[in-house]
């Protein structure tokens, strides 16, 4: 195997809280490789987000080694998809899906409206490009915040829960669209997720981690070809026997958080 | 039609109030009738003088509001955004904002004199602190993920700060602005009553100590107008500004 694109090795991520120090993640060892869909899935608090931030540069860790290779000096490291409403409300769609570029200098007059344009078909934006972000719906708001993150063609596509806040039936279309997007660019992906569906779904990996202080508990390889429908996926036996897998493994943790969490609420 | 229909109810009163005055009502000594007022107004148009306190007014609240709004702004991103700063100025602006601006006037008299800097000042001081608070409470406002969007972008902090507060902050920046253009009027107004020898304030008061109150009253129509012309001008600057906002 190449060398992988992120490589982390002893992560740790502490907050200093009154009377001490929260462990939000410890002893992390993490690799994903070129072209590879990682999905990350644990209990609430578990330090799913802090590891996202810290892969973002957002934050940095409290101890260990955490590497974004850059194969090409030129391409931009890292863009995120927050869960969050994150698009900028004063800039139209076809600005926001430009921003990545614009701001880090990436911009080339020759094929960078090309590029935006080419991600704006493929997030259904188009007619909607000369819009301001308050007359879209959340699930448009999303979908614009997914092409601004591709339209760089980053090394590592970051995506922090990105469908949380949206419907079940926006969830499930939005899920599709971005296994068939992602399947054109290939860029190397973490993506943080709640739902087990998803990350079978759009995962070549999906790793499961504990409840707090996280860690990583397990690392499950999903065979599934490519592309992937969720409907036909989840009619074949292996789907149940992973969601079985993954479900097993997770139970326990979000038991455990449960338990911890259930004193500070009384 | 529907355009017209701010007009009717300043047209209602100006109906009745005509009505009173002409019937004897009301005492046309302290209410002329509109008419009245409006005659008076037009022979006025045609002076030199009512062109130069129109004039005069407009450059004084003009100037004072650059003059107390542009450094207002920059003081107001700079609380917005940093809280050393912040914590520095927040107990000053906080003491002296509530202070009635107008009790300050004598001593901008003492110190700039009668000529124009007294109103200038007089204007902008209270204009300032106006931006100034307005425009820290807009940057406060942004959600910190657009500034996270920024930061993961390696954005530099002039890029991030033209992205994002800026943008993020105008709605502020506008509720200061539509609050200042009152605040100047009111400010100007008072400074130009005791400070002045010409402009719609020192008018008023020359019409009061002459006893012609139909000139008064073009005073402050005139002012009233100023108002609805400012406001209506921040409105369109607004909408061109602030395309985004509903």
């Amino acid at each position: 195997m190449a060398a992988p694109v992120i490589e982390m090795r002893g992560v740790a991520r502490a907050f200093a809280v009154k009377g001490g120090e929260y462990v939000a993640l410890q002893n992390i060892d993490l690799d994903v490789a070129e072209q590879e869909f990682v999905c990350i899935v644990g209990p609430s608090g578990c330090g799913k987000s802090s590891l996202l931030r810290m892969l973002a540069g957002l934050d940095a860790p409290t101890s260990g080694r955490l590497d974004i290779r850059r194969a090409d000096p030129r391409r931009l490291l890292s863009t995120v998809v927050f869960q969050e409403e994150s698009v900028f409300p004063w800039l139209t769609v076809e600005a926001n899906a430009a921003y990545a570029l614009k701001i880090t200098g990436l911009w080339d007059k020759a094929t960078s409206p090309a590029r935006v344009d080419y991600f704006l078909e493929k997030t259904g934006l188009t007619p909607y490009r000369k819009f301001y972000p308050h007359q879209l719906s959340g699930g448009m708001k999303q979908r614009l915040s997914i092409a601004r993150a591709f339209t760089p063609q980053p090394q590592v596509l970051l995506m922090d829960e990105p469908f949380a806040a949206l419907d079940e039936q926006n969830k499930l279309l939005l899920q599709q669209e971005l296994e068939k997007l992602w399947e054109e660019t290939r860029n190397a992906v973490v993506f943080i997720t709640h739902s087990i569906d998803e990350a079978i779904l759009l995962g070549d990996r999906v790793v499961v981690m504990t409840s707090a202080p996280g860690r990583i508990k397990a690392d499950i390889k999903i065979p599934f070809d490519r592309p992937r429908s969720l409907t036909e996926l989840k009619a074949t036996p292996e789907f149940a026997h992973l969601y079985g897998e993954i479900w097993n493994l997770l139970r326990d943790e979000v038991l455990a958080a449960r338990a911890r969490s259930l004193p500070k609420a009384s | 039609m529907q355009k017209l229909k701010p007009l009717v109810s300043p047209l209602i009163l100006f109906a009745l109030w005509e009505i009173a005055a002409r019937l004897g009502w009301i005492e046309v000594k302290f209410f002329p009738a509109p008419t009245t007022i409006f005659a008076r107004m037009f022979q006025m148009l045609g002076t030199a003088q009512f062109w130069t306190d129109l004039g005069l007014s407009l450059q004084r609240a003009g100037i004072g509001m650059l003059m107390g709004g542009v450094p207002g702004v920059l003081v107001g991103l700079a609380m917005g955004l940093f809280k050393p700063v912040r914590d520095f100025l927040q107990p000053l602006v906080a003491g002296l904002y509530p202070l009635p601006k107008i009790a300050i006037l004598p001593l901008l008299l003492l110190i700039f004199g009668l000529g124009e800097m007294s109103k200038y000042v007089t204007v902008a001081i209270g204009v300032f602190f106006i931006m100034v608070i307005n425009t820290s409470a807009g940057v406060l406002a942004i959600r910190p993920i657009y500034f996270d969007v920024a930061k993961s972008l390696h954005a530099s902090r002039w890029q991030t700060y033209a992205t994002v507060a800026l943008p993020g902050a105008l709605p502020g920046i506008f509720t200061g602005i539509r609050l200042a253009t009152g605040v100047a009027l009111l400010l100007l107004v008072s400074a130009e009553f005791v400070g002045a020898n010409e402009g719609l304030g020192y008018r008023i008061w020359w019409a009061w100590t002459v006893f012609w109150v139909d000139v008064m009253y073009v005073g402050l129509i005139e002012i009233a107008f100023l108002g609805f012309v400012s406001a209506y001008l921040v409105d369109m600057l607004e909408r061109a500004l602030l395309p985004w906002r509903r």
